[in-house]
């Protein structure tokens, strides 16, 4: 009976092992696909759908450089998500953190990631990663100051894991717009919904990639108190 | 006509009264413009900060656009009163000087005259819309850049540039012909007066009454306000809503144009039969 308790306990205790390394390794994969873009630029599409919120299309264009410089510009006005675009899980990935396999379907790996430092911006992150690209398919991360946010990526048939989609939902505060400011005083008040939350979604279409370019660090330097260059910070 | 209505810009212009308007636009619109300039930024990002939560907010907002806006929406309530002192003058005023004996004894029908009085102070009253327009788009691009423009109404509304100078085009002529209303309904109470104060307060009292009801959320108001030309006032800000509500605009301007038809006729039945003394 002893040694049928030890065999079970064994079999268990492996199989845990298996796929925590299972984890780890994939982990490292993507680390490691990640890594071969040492830089990059591309036009971007923002198509934000929030149900308070009427803005068109914007175009604009982001510049990455490894490892952690971004920017963003665009002409005119734009409401760029601060997950999605910022490629945060590179950034997520490469802090501290423990990566627990939890299961699988046809398609992916499900894993967890939970953050290892007291200041991480998340609470805990999900990632469908592709069972035979080994690549983020879709992305959960909880995090206390803006919810939850799903992000979903689209790969085209670029030589590396960059995708060319992506779509972004998330959890948005209702705006309680002041009624006298701009003086608002509609003829035929539409119904306002009371609820505190709602949600939204954000898609992100890429074009026109240029990877491992030389970009210059002035890039990212100048203007950067300037309107129409942002630094994503998380 | 042509020759009545000369006669009557020459007589409106000469009196100070007319430019009143004028300086206090230009002193309205370089004040707000000059405190947007200052303070524009913080308070935007105050009413807008609940999106950084989620969103970097990239570009300037506080551009020619959104405070021209900002011009318009706080200068609507005071055109009004503007539009009265001017057009409440028009034939009252005449009553009150004396004139209007000398001025029918030329051969002249009373609603020729009455027409071309009319005419003028509608021709005035678009003038304050246009001169309100070359002030805030034109005046505003020494302080502010161009670019998309934000307004906050039932919901975030952010437009592209290029997507915004039809839209102040059909605003300020929605908003011309609203104030042809107002202006309609200071001359209507012009004709029935013999000094200018009467029809500027009277037409300024109908105004408020009515605008209380248009805005009063109390039910038994609910079936006569659609029929108030002040519920229809701020319809202006229909053509910064997305999608566009053409039904609501058409029906606006129909019976801002059905109040103008009214009042006109019935400032020229009462001015036709009015016994003459002065």
């Amino acid at each position: 009976m002893k040694s049928i308790s030890f065999f079970i306990i064994l079999f268990i205790f492996t199989q845990t092992t298996k796929a925590q390394n299972l984890a780890d390794s994939l982990i490292q994969h993507i680390i490691a696909s990640s890594s071969k873009v040492q830089s990059f630029s591309a036009d971007v599409e923002i198509d934000v759908d929030v149900d308070f919120i009427r803005i068109p299309v914007k175009k604009g264009k982001i510049f990455f450089k490894s490892p952690d410089k971004f920017k963003f510009r665009a002409t005119g006005f734009a409401l760029v998500p601060k997950k999605g675009l910022n490629f945060s899980m590179q950034k997520m990935l490469l802090q501290p953190h423990t990566a627990i396999y939890v299961s699988s379907d046809d398609t992916n790996h499900l894993i967890k990631i939970v953050p290892m430092t007291a200041d991480a911006d998340y609470v805990i992150a999900s990632l469908w990663i592709d069972k035979n690209l080994d690549r983020i398919n879709k992305m959960e991360v909880t995090s206390p100051r803006q919810g939850n946010s799903l992000m979903s990526f689209e790969y085209g048939n670029l030589p590396y894991d960059l995708p060319v989609s992506t779509k972004v939902s998330f959890d948005i505060a209702q705006i309680d717009i002041p009624m006298q400011f701009m003086g608002n005083m509609a003829m035929d008040k539409k119904k306002k919904d009371k609820s505190d939350k709602t949600s939204g979604n954000v898609i992100l279409n890429y074009s026109n990639f240029k990877i491992n370019g030389e970009i210059p660090d002035t890039l990212f330097e100048e203007e950067a108190a300037s309107d129409s260059l942002i630094i994503l910070e998380n | 006509m042509i020759n009545l209505i000369r006669i009557e810009f020459l007589k409106l212009f000469r009196r100070g009264l007319t430019y009143i308007g004028f300086a206090a636009i230009l002193l309205i619109v370089l004040v707000i413009q000059v405190g947007m300039y200052v303070e524009g930024k913080k308070l935007l990002d105050f009413l807008i900060k609940s999106l950084s939560d989620v969103f970097l907010l990239e570009g300037n907002l506080i551009n020619i656009y959104t405070v021209s806006y900002i011009v318009l929406t706080s200068l609507w309530i005071h055109i009004p009163v503007l539009v009265a002192i001017v057009a409440g003058d028009m034939v009252s005023g005449e009553a009150g000087r004396g004139t209007f004996r000398l001025l029918l004894t030329r051969p002249v029908s009373r609603g020729k005259l009455l027409t071309a009085k009319y005419i003028t102070a509608q021709v005035y009253t678009a003038m304050l819309v246009v001169f309100l327009a070359i002030m805030s788009l034109v005046i505003g691009r020494f302080f502010f850049p161009a670019g998309d423009m934000i307004v906050l109404l039932e919901t975030i509304n952010i437009f592209d540039s290029a997507d915004v100078l039809w839209r102040f085009g059909a605003a300020y002529g929605y908003g011309m012909i609203s104030m042809w209303v107002v202006s309609g309904l200071a001359f209507l109470f012009s004709t029935r007066a013999s000094n200018s104060l009467g029809p500027v307060v009277a037409s300024m009292s109908v105004l408020i009454l009515f605008m209380i009801i248009s805005n009063f959320s109390i039910g038994i108001f609910d079936p006569i306000k659609p029929f108030l030309f002040t519920t229809y006032l701020n319809g202006w800000q229909l053509f910064f809503d997305e999608p566009l509500q053409m039904d609501a605009i058409v029906k606006a301007v129909s019976i801002m144009i059905a109040h103008i038809t009214i009042f006109y006729l019935a400032a020229w039945f009462i001015f036709t039969r009015k016994d003459i003394q002065s």
